[in-house]
């Protein structure tokens, strides 16, 4: 029997986004645009993907309170990492839903190419469905030919970005882009080293450390990065060994805006919390998964396109999956 | 890694980055001290990081605290992108120049032309005309003009 992918909303241009979502995964794409129908549904039938239209914030409120009355809180239909949440609004106009229980996944509506775009999302999501490998290697496949790098000093930060700035460009990425990438890498890679290690009651060890302190990371402190380019998409992965993420954490610093608000620069910590959003809103698929103190995986994926306008506008999601 | 060239003229010191703006740059001491006015070419910075931005920030703001002139003429897009997506980036520094992106997928050719801030005002921000050294150049500004000139609407 095929799995099933829910979709609660009645816009126009989400079946066919969602057609292509469900056929990449030979799924059935069952579509109740009503909350209240949703939950009598979902107490019938398992679904293993939810996605849900987030462009009312009444709607969310009652498909959230109807299916809390139906399942309780906890209940295994209500995971975070089913719900797919689709608004016409960016994140960080959205910043609310952030509070939602069932936040874990979230994308943009694509103003175009809805088919094309559906066709990405399926993609990962079956690449991310898939556990006996890593997801970046599922997504790109042999073609990618994705390769790790293991850094076991903080020092090599630097290198790795400018390494993966040149990788691009040798393989064509217009120079700006390649830029943008290298800086999201030297984001998440900071992250790795210097937000991620955490002593046994999971309290940070270096978030007040200067960001420029040299120092040999050692055992659990090595990071590792893994980067591929298919031609069409990039992807990078860093992988920090501490499981230490937090999610409040994580899902304000990547939705904040300082486009209408100043940035202050804050005494006392040595991070900017800058860089998760810049990420975001520079057009990455932005993809966390956290397995509490063991690991936390960060991945990006961008669309190779052969100009910024282009590659600043694709479609692009966020995902954040926690476990343990 | 941040390079500076200094030069000093009449008007005070011009001092032209190149390079990644990182957690590493130290602006005072790569700077110095400044006679008169401030000017910073930033053309050949091609990227700056969070810490990078924290950085920045800390030292135009307090040269703005000593009233130290500031002009940031030639602005790169990395540059650009953080005065769009930080309103107080510039830390009341006048942006002067700018550099406009275009490219080519005729010619597969990637250019900038330096453009003035009050001419694009003017101009009511309409991106100018731009072509490549090649005859039959099809060049198209590389980004939308609505979000690359967002800082500079009032």
């Amino acid at each position: 029997m095929s799995d099933v992918f829910l979709l609660i909303s009645d816009h126009p241009e989400d079946p066919s986004f969602l057609a292509e979502v469900g056929a990449i995964n030979g799924s059935v794409v069952q579509t109740i645009p009503d909350p209240q129908a949703a939950v009598e549904y979902l107490a019938k039938q398992d679904c293993k993907a939810i996605f849900l239209d987030v462009n009312s914030p009444e709607k969310v409120q009652a498909f959230e309170a109807a299916a809390q009355q139906k399942f309780g809180i906890f209940g295994e239909q209500l995971s975070a990492a089913k719900f797919h949440f689709m608004s016409d609004r960016s994140l960080d106009e959205n910043r609310d839903l952030i509070r939602s229980p069932l936040f874990g996944n979230f994308f943009q509506r694509p103003t175009h190419d809805h088919e094309e775009c559906g066709k990405f999302y399926g993609r990962y999501l079956k690449a991310s469905f898939d556990q006996s490998r890593d997801d970046l290697e599922r997504f790109l496949g042999k073609q990618g030919g994705v390769q790790t790098v293991r850094l076991d000093h903080s020092d090599q930060k630097q290198e790795a970005a400018e390494a993966v700035r040149q990788y691009l460009i040798q393989g064509r990425v217009p120079p700006r882009i390649s830029n943008i990438v290298a800086n999201a890498v030297d984001e998440i890679l900071m992250n790795a080293i210097f937000d991620a290690p955490s002593d046994e009651f999971g309290r940070p060890l270096y978030t007040l450390t200067e960001r420029s302190q040299s120092r040999a990371l050692k055992d659990k402190e090595i990071a590792e990065m893994k980067i591929g380019f298919d031609g069409f998409y990039i992807g990078v992965t860093v992988t920090d060994q501490w499981g230490s993420l937090d999610r409040t954490r994580l899902l304000n610093h990547v939705s904040i805006n300082y486009r209408d608000n100043d940035y202050t620069v804050k005494q006392g910590q040595a991070g900017a919390g800058l860089g998760l959003a810049t990420i975001f809103q520079g057009g990455a698929s932005l993809i966390y998964r956290c397995d509490a103190k063991q690991k936390t995986q960060v991945t990006l994926l961008y669309r190779a396109f052969d100009n910024y306008r282009s590659f600043k506008n694709q479609f692009h999601f966020f995902q954040a999956k926690f476990y343990g | 890694m941040l390079s500076i060239h200094k030069q000093q003229t009449k008007e005070g010191l011009l001092i032209e980055l190149s390079g990644t703006i990182e957690e590493n740059v130290q602006f005072e001491q790569l700077v110095g001290p400044i006679q008169g006015e401030l000017t910073v070419k930033c053309r050949a910075v091609t990227r700056i990081n969070s810490v990078g931005v924290k950085t920045w920030m800390k030292y135009f703001q307090a040269l703005k605290a000593q009233g130290v002139r500031v002009k940031f003429i030639e602005c790169a897009y990395p540059i650009i992108e953080q005065l769009n997506m930080i309103s107080n980036f510039a830390c009341g520094g006048e942006v002067v120049s700018i550099l406009l992106p275009f490219s080519c997928v005729a010619c597969q050719n990637e250019f900038v032309a330096n453009c003035k801030t009050s001419e694009l005002k003017a101009s009511g921000l309409q991106v100018p005309k731009a072509k490549c050294e090649k005859e039959n150049c099809g060049a198209q500004f590389d980004d939308d003009p609505e979000e690359y000139f967002y800082f500079l609407e009032d």
